[in-house]
């Protein structure tokens, strides 16, 4: 487990703490812990570089 | 109606990315031979972080009201996906509009575009484009590119910024 000190802006914060505050995160650092995951899960080098070879295609030979 | 000298060849969503990166690196005009559909969340957007771009000329920015019909699709993805309120107000709008193709420079919002049969491209598309739409002569185009680590908020890797760079150069000889 590694340990990393960010700053959130207030109002982010202040979404956070609702989550938490609500009981669906026990606390922020679950919140941020999920919100992470699921960025990572979606922003994956492979896929990033999958949508850039397209563009590079469509750029360069595209009909339009 | 007798709209450009140049004919507009198809229908663009905008997300807010590629409107600030192309502004960033001086290239929004790239844009000006489509129809830019921009949903009223990216133009608060894009007005926050860089409210210089919509007063370039060049390109006619249409602020688009996305319709109140219920995209459940759109709305399941943008959870699924966690899109944003631009994002998902470019891919409501490209429903609206068949055909059209989203800019974003976003890899979930792409992910999204494709799930629903979106066509979508990014900034590094539009650039290459150009020299193809005889924008910019090859040259350039390499020289924006490779302004885009110093110029711009875009985040691509460099060893692949690299590889696009070499692929420029290797079709048009230089």
């Amino acid at each position: 487990m590694k340990t990393l000190n960010a700053e959130l802006p207030d109002k982010l914060y202040e979404q956070v703490k609702t989550l938490v505050e609500g009981g669906w995160f026990s606390n922020e650092g679950d919140v941020i812990n999920e919100a992470l995951r699921r960025y990572l899960e979606t922003h994956k080098p492979e896929l990033m570089e999958h949508f850039l070879k397209e563009d590079v295609e469509w750029g360069l030979h595209g009909k339009d | 109606m007798e709209k450009t000298e140049q004919a507009l060849i198809g229908r663009l969503v905008l997300d807010a990315g590629p409107i600030i990166h192309l502004d960033e690196i001086g290239c929004l005009n790239l844009l000006s031979d489509f129809e830019p559909l921009v949903p009223e969340s990216v133009w608060k957007e894009v007005e926050h972080h860089r409210p210089s771009a919509f007063k370039k000329t060049g390109v006619s920015f249409i602020k688009t009201t996305v319709g109140t019909e219920k995209a459940e699709r759109v709305h399941i993805l943008s959870h699924a996906f966690n899109l944003d309120a631009g994002e998902k107000e470019a891919l409501s709008l490209c429903i609206q509009h068949p055909g059209s193709i989203l800019l974003t420079d976003d890899t979930a919002a792409r992910l999204a575009a494709k799930s629903l049969n979106i066509r979508s491209h990014g900034t590094i598309g539009i650039l290459l484009r150009a020299i193809r739409r005889n924008q910019l002569k090859p040259i350039e185009v390499i020289r924006f590119l490779e302004q885009i680590p110093s110029t711009s908020t875009l985040f691509i890797k460099k060893s692949f910024l690299n590889e696009i760079i070499d692929v420029v150069k290797k079709e048009h000889s230089l």
